[in-house]
């Protein structure tokens, strides 16, 4: 299977750690400290009482938080220009181990809920401090996380409610529009699609309106919607088949009538290939052969 | 209700509820002041519903607070709210999957105390001065009913709203364009609302008389005893004493009580008791007072979903 990441493009920051700018790097799935060459070796001077340096501390966060499923609800919506909390702001509320500090006025819990929710917050304050586009790719990585884990009957039954909501939330505008192609005013349906189920949408008229039922693939926001490929050109694309030469195979969907006032998306199959300004669009060139 | 995502209506309500609130709080645009402060009404609306579906006992009352507290950590995290109220607590997934307190016909009993409580907010405005008051009751109650009526607890709660906004037009208020046709009014209400009386003055009660000496029922787990019923013209008062809870059995009664007294006369005596006592003795206010001869009374006594009745002959 094609990687979920495989059409995001790298990111960088810079940061202050131990006094010196040192780069974090986002690369293929995963964070990256460049400047700490010998990591096993500064966990262990850890161990024995030392402090973490920050780009550690940040990507044992990182993957901490890898499956943390309430970063879905967090994370941004079609549109949404930008998140994401200031460092500045973030500071004086985390503590050199990155435990949460002050604001205690709704606390209730023990004093070991208390000390784990600090640590929860702590830690969520430092990630979410981090540049947008890190924390796009934090959030997209949990969506592949739950793609993965939706087969399972137990991790449906305890996130399926939020992550149904959060699933349709990204892909209702997009939907919308593709029901426009054909009629308005549009109402949308949208549901998660049975475990290992692609992305199926059918749309019918009724008393006026368009309803557009999609029943989506778990897998369309973080490797379609999340990697900004889902319209390009006014084309809705449905899933990434493969990628290579800076390409990638895609299937798109077009409307296909099933009766006078019904339709079904069926898949075609396209090929997206990066612009000059790094943006994917569709190669409207005949291309030999299928994948 | 079950454990399984398909009987999980009033929190999937609350899921779909919260992407809608966080959609029109980013998109709402404008200005930084405003679009907070539009933000903010959208944040206490989402509140209401999630206090509503958990005082109905549609959802666990954990899960409902930890949804509030998502959406307050989505706003922090967009400069909607200050970020020192990000709480970023884990969201309880065990009483998510554990069934709520369901009460029978929970949603409907809590409704009606909500729309009278409505009722004795709306006794303080002239609908002559005033006339989009009653429009405006409407709205806010819409954000819960919503809600109920997604969670399965249909009928019940349409015919309480569209009996509100009849009362609420015979008494000379506007309620623009309503969801549901507008049933018969309820003439104790739209009484309430022609009378408007006034809130206790501080007169004593001048007449008493004594309660039933068994409880009357359980409320958040504590039994409910009334003591005694003392009042004069303007105001009644009501003294319960409420047990202590037994363990494993308390719930919270954060929303207070609210008390309701029908008298063989057809005239509606209202009261609430917002902060409620963990256990003991406590006078609720009701009004108006009794100014004509009354031979009885019938009493109810409401927290969240649950509520105790009693016939009092005066």
């Amino acid at each position: 299977m094609t990687p979920w990441w495989v059409a995001l493009p790298d990111v960088s920051t810079s940061l202050q750690c131990r006094g010196q700018e040192h780069h974090l790097r986002w690369e293929a799935g995963a964070l990256v400290a460049d400047d700490h060459a010998d990591r096993e070796a500064e966990e262990a001077l850890r161990a024995l009482g030392g402090e973490l340096p920050a780009c550690l501390r940040l990507q044992r966060l990182w993957a901490r938080y890898a499956d943390d499923v309430a970063l879905v609800t967090l994370g941004r919506r079609p549109g949404e220009a930008g998140l994401g909390l200031a460092p500045a702001a973030v500071a004086p509320m985390v503590d050199v181990l990155g435990r949460a500090s002050g604001n205690r006025l709704w606390r209730r819990g023990s004093a070991q809920a208390d000390a784990a929710t600090d640590g929860r917050r702590g830690d969520l304050l430092s990630l979410l401090s981090l540049p947008l586009p890190f924390i796009d790719r934090l959030v997209l990585g949990v969506f592949a996380h739950a793609a993965r884990s939706w087969h399972h009957e137990g991790f449906r039954s305890a996130h399926g409610l939020r992550l149904g909501a959060a699933w349709s939330s990204r892909a209702q505008p997009a939907l919308r529009r593709l029901g426009e192609r054909l009629h308005a005013p549009v109402a949308v349906a949208c549901t998660p699609a049975a475990p290992a189920q692609p992305t199926s949408v059918r749309a019918e008229l009724s008393g006026g309106v368009l309803v557009v039922s999609a029943e989506l693939s778990p897998w369309w926001v973080p490797t379609v919607w999340g990697a900004g490929i889902s319209e390009p050109q006014g084309r809705f694309i449905l899933r990434v088949v493969a990628s290579g030469g800076g390409g990638l195979a895609v299937e798109e969907g077009e409307w296909e009538p099933t009766g006078s006032r019904s339709w079904n998306l069926v898949a075609r199959p396209a090929h997206l290939r990066r612009d000059d300004e790094g943006l994917f669009r569709v190669d409207e060139r005949p291309r030999p052969g299928s994948w | 209700m079950g454990g399984g995502v398909a009987d999980r209506r009033a929190e999937t309500h609350l899921w779909l509820l919260l992407e809608e609130t966080l959609a029109a709080a980013v998109g709402a645009g404008g200005a930084g002041a405003g679009r907070i402060e539009r933000a903010r009404q959208a944040r206490r609306n989402y509140g209401y519903v999630a206090r509503a579906l958990a005082a109905s006992g549609l959802v666990a009352p954990a899960v409902a607070d930890a949804l509030v507290h998502e959406l307050d950590d989505a706003l922090a995290l967009r400069g909607l709210a200050d970020v020192s109220s990000f709480a970023g607590r884990p969201f309880p997934v065990d009483a998510a999957a554990a069934p709520a307190t369901v009460t029978a016909g929970g949603p409907e009993v809590w409704l009606e105390a909500e729309i009278e409580r409505h009722l004795e907010l709306l006794a303080a405005m002239n609908p002559g001065e005033r006339p989009g008051a009653g429009e405006e009751a409407l709205r806010i109650l819409s954000g819960p009913v919503r809600g109920l009526l997604a969670a399965g607890a249909g009928d019940a709660c349409a015919a309480l709203m569209a009996q509100l906004a009849a009362s609420l037009a015979a008494a000379g208020f506007d309620i623009g364009p309503v969801a549901t046709e507008p049933l018969a009014a309820r003439p104790e209400w739209v009484r309430f609302l022609h009378d408007r009386p006034a809130a206790n003055d501080g007169d004593q009660p001048v007449t008493e008389v004594g309660g039933p000496r068994e409880p009357l029922g359980a409320l958040g787990g504590r039994q409910v005893v009334l003591r005694r019923l003392a009042w004069s013209s303007t105001h009644i008062d009501v003294i319960v004493a409420l047990g202590a809870p037994r363990a494993g059995q308390e719930r919270e009664l954060a929303a207070g009580l609210a008390v309701r007294a029908l008298d063989d006369r057809g005239r509606l005596h209202l009261g609430l008791l917002p902060s409620v006592p963990f256990a003991g003795e406590s006078v609720v206010h009701l009004r108006p007072g009794i100014d004509a001869p009354v031979a009885s009374l019938q009493l109810r006594i409401t927290a969240g979903g649950e509520c105790v009745t009693a016939a009092i002959a005066l």
